[in-house]
């Protein structure tokens, strides 16, 4: 007394096409569930291969100061025994690692040519100094408002280009001579100041840190284990890093995404110097986990709501299949076939839909180039999800009322009015 | 007598729904034996029990108390297998509302029982034709529901009853929801398969046109059977209710 299942398929197919109205408002559930999810998750897809800079807004740029969002080098770790077997005077070893067991080459690399520009551009601050603090004491006094000739100032002794920024229109005000004397005199102080501080740098060759910066092996683990250690928000960082999606973008511009969550731990990705490190910032993955998982619970309570719906309105039907000898596990299984059918199909119509939207939507903002770094097996994956969210939901809010409804006396079912 | 000649039997049968804080005694203590081939109408008011009789006779509602016999086998004792080889083999339902599957054909719905019954498709398709041309929709069957009229639902109803030869055929108000005329032509073909094919016909109906036809007519009053009349009883009494 078993149904053959091409039969049980073939009605539930039927059903579909017959009541294609009822059918089409329930798959519609199931596709915009569907939908949304899959474009929350292409969110992250279409993001992920653009160009460094379009990636910044929403990422965290993980280098030597990953928290500011600025352009600084790419963070070459040395440890500290190694820089002072390169040669490099433990001054300079102090100074760059702030006491740490290691230290940033780049930041020292930077912070050694920031100090060799001092050097050559402190004289000549000096000298705008001095020929400010020259000038007749006739032309600094009287009220702001009142103006100095520009043929008085070079009288005075200030040099050409400096009257000439000061004063284009051929005089300038009291208020803003005196402010350009303050102003050259706090460059000159800034740079005396980081001069002192700086100096150590002065003394290091050239060929030590040509010799500690070549091609240089870390792990992505070093990277972020030398960056948690900066501040107390960096373990953050790691953590929500170690959640989520990474992107290496090259020196050379090529970009590698590394998905931690699918290969494994960070300790695989080896990385050279020059090497850049991006990961999501903690409140941008938050905010996708909760649209994730928002987005499921609404797909999730509409599909069973649509799914509820169906099976209700035809408990006289499964009354009457019942009276004919039906079994209760046919019952079920037809409304199995049925509503796997119709999950599938608007699963897929879904994801492709969601997808869709995302690309073209990336694609009017962001240029065509979308579509060539978004990789197959990432899009394959995600409609993988889609379908498997999508039947899943499908099927287990049938079995509950498709099941209830199969038990029921016949009687009752044939009653039951919806 | 011999124990085979009643096809269903009932002993004290009760029924009670609960609905909040009362409960409705819809049968109480029903006593019943039905011969085979006989044609029985069990007639009663609106809410005399006669509907919940014959959900029980027919297996669709379990009992409160008491105990419905087909062919000398309790039902109570039947399995949910056993249940529905029953209903699948032993019993056609005919109702009011006639609840044909909608997305299927005539043809579809008159053989979707032979399909539970483990017919082969070629077997269940002749079977379904053959019972299509007995009630007078051969040249119909490849029509849905909602393209026929009650009447020519209610004899695709009474094919898909018969279509594993059952031996009781269960009516519920068959000619409840159709007009006097239709009515009519359903009444009468009950009757006919009743006596040409031997099937025994249980109807719970008002129809007053049933008793012209009906071997023994069981009256239900408030749960209880009220009297049972024998056709030759009524014969004086009801003459001739057609030509409305």
């Amino acid at each position: 007394m078993r149904l053959p299942l091409g039969r049980a398929f073939l009605i539930s197919l039927k059903s579909i096409r017959i009541r294609i109205g009822r059918s089409l408002i329930t798959a519609s559930g199931v596709f915009l569930g569907i939908a949304f999810l899959v474009s929350v998750l292409a969110q992250g897809l279409v993001q992920w291969p653009l160009p460094a800079k379009d990636v910044l807004p929403g990422y965290t740029r993980l280098d030597g100061e990953f928290e500011g969002p600025g352009d600084y080098p790419m963070w070459s770790p040395v440890s500290r025994e190694e820089a002072l077997a390169a040669g490099m005077p433990e001054a300079a070893v102090d100074r760059a690692s702030r006491g740490g067991p290691t230290l940033d080459l780049s930041k020292a690399v930077a912070e050694m040519n920031y100090f060799r520009e001092n050097e050559r551009r402190l004289p000549a601050a000096r000298a705008l100094d001095g020929a400010y603090r020259r000038l007749p004491r006739s032309l600094l006094t009287g009220k702001d408002t009142d103006t100095v000739e520009a043929s008085d100032l070079r009288a005075g002794g200030l040099p050409d280009d400096e009257v000439e920024r000061i004063a284009k229109t051929g005089s300038v005000t009291l208020k803003d001579l005196k402010a350009a004397k303050a102003r050259a005199a706090g460059i000159v102080r800034r740079m005396e100041g980081t001069k002192a501080r700086l100096a150590a740098f002065g003394t290091v060759p050239d060929s030590v840190i040509a010799r500690l910066s070549g091609e240089k092996e870390v792990t992505l683990a070093d990277v972020l284990a030398a960056a948690a250690q900066r501040s107390a928000s960096r373990k953050a960082i790691t953590s929500a890093a170690e959640r989520t999606n990474l992107m290496i973008v090259n020196a050379g511009g090529r970009k590698i995404r590394v998905d931690l969550t699918r290969n494994g731990s960070a300790e695989k990705v080896r990385m050279v110097s020059g090497d850049v490190v991006f990961i999501p910032e903690a409140a941008g993955a938050n905010r996708r986990i909760w649209l994730v998982v928002m987005s499921l619970l609404v797909c999730t309570i509409g599909i069973t709501n649509a799914m509820l719906m169906a099976v209700t309105e035809r408990f006289r039907e499964i009354g009457t299949m019942k009276c004919l000898g039906a079994l209760d596990r046919f019952v079920v299984e037809l409304f199995l076939f049925e509503s796997a059918l119709l999950g599938i199909a608007a699963s897929v119509a879904g994801a492709f839909a969601g997808f869709g939207a995302v690309m073209l939507l990336a694609a009017a903002t962001k240029g065509w180039a979308v579509f060539g770094q978004v990789g197959v097996l990432d899009v394959l994956w995600l409609f993988g999800i889609g379908a498997a969210v999508g039947c899943t939901v499908t099927l287990v809010a049938t079995v509950a009322p498709a099941f209830r409804a199969a038990k029921l006396p016949p009687a009752a079912a044939l009653r039951m009015e919806v | 007598m011999s124990a085979n000649e009643y096809v269903v039997r009932t002993k004290d049968l009760c029924k009670e729904f609960t609905m909040g804080d009362t409960t409705l005694r819809a049968l109480d203590g029903v006593q019943l034996d039905i011969r085979r081939g006989e044609y029985i109408s069990i007639m009663g008011p609106s809410g005399s029990g006669k509907s919940t009789l014959f959900n029980m006779i027919g297996g669709l509602d379990k009992p409160t108390a008491g105990t419905v016999f087909i062919n000398d086998v309790d039902m109570a004792q039947l399995d949910a297998h056993e249940l529905a080889y029953l209903r699948c083999r032993t019993i056609g339902y005919i109702f009011q509302t006639f609840n044909l599957i909608p997305v299927m054909t005539a043809l579809e719905n008159v053989s979707l029982p032979t399909i539970f019954a483990g017919m082969a498709n070629e077997d269940g398709v002749a079977r379904a034709m053959e019972l299509l041309d007995l009630v007078g929709l051969g040249e119909r069957y490849h029509h849905k529901p909602s393209e026929l009229s009650g009447g020519q639902q209610q004899r695709v109803a009474i094919a898909r009853a018969l279509a594993n030869s059952p031996a009781i055929v269960l009516a519920d108000e068959p000619t409840g929801n159709l007009d006097l005329k239709t009515g009519k032509e359903i009444i009468e073909l009950l009757r006919k398969l009743n006596k040409e094919q031997g099937v025994t016909v249980i109807s719970a109906t008002h129809d007053l046109k049933m008793l012209d036809v009906s071997d023994r007519i069981i009256w239900i009053r408030d749960g209880r059977i009220d009297r049972i009349e024998e056709r030759t009883d009524i014969d004086l009494r009801v003459g001739t209710v057609e030509g409305e």
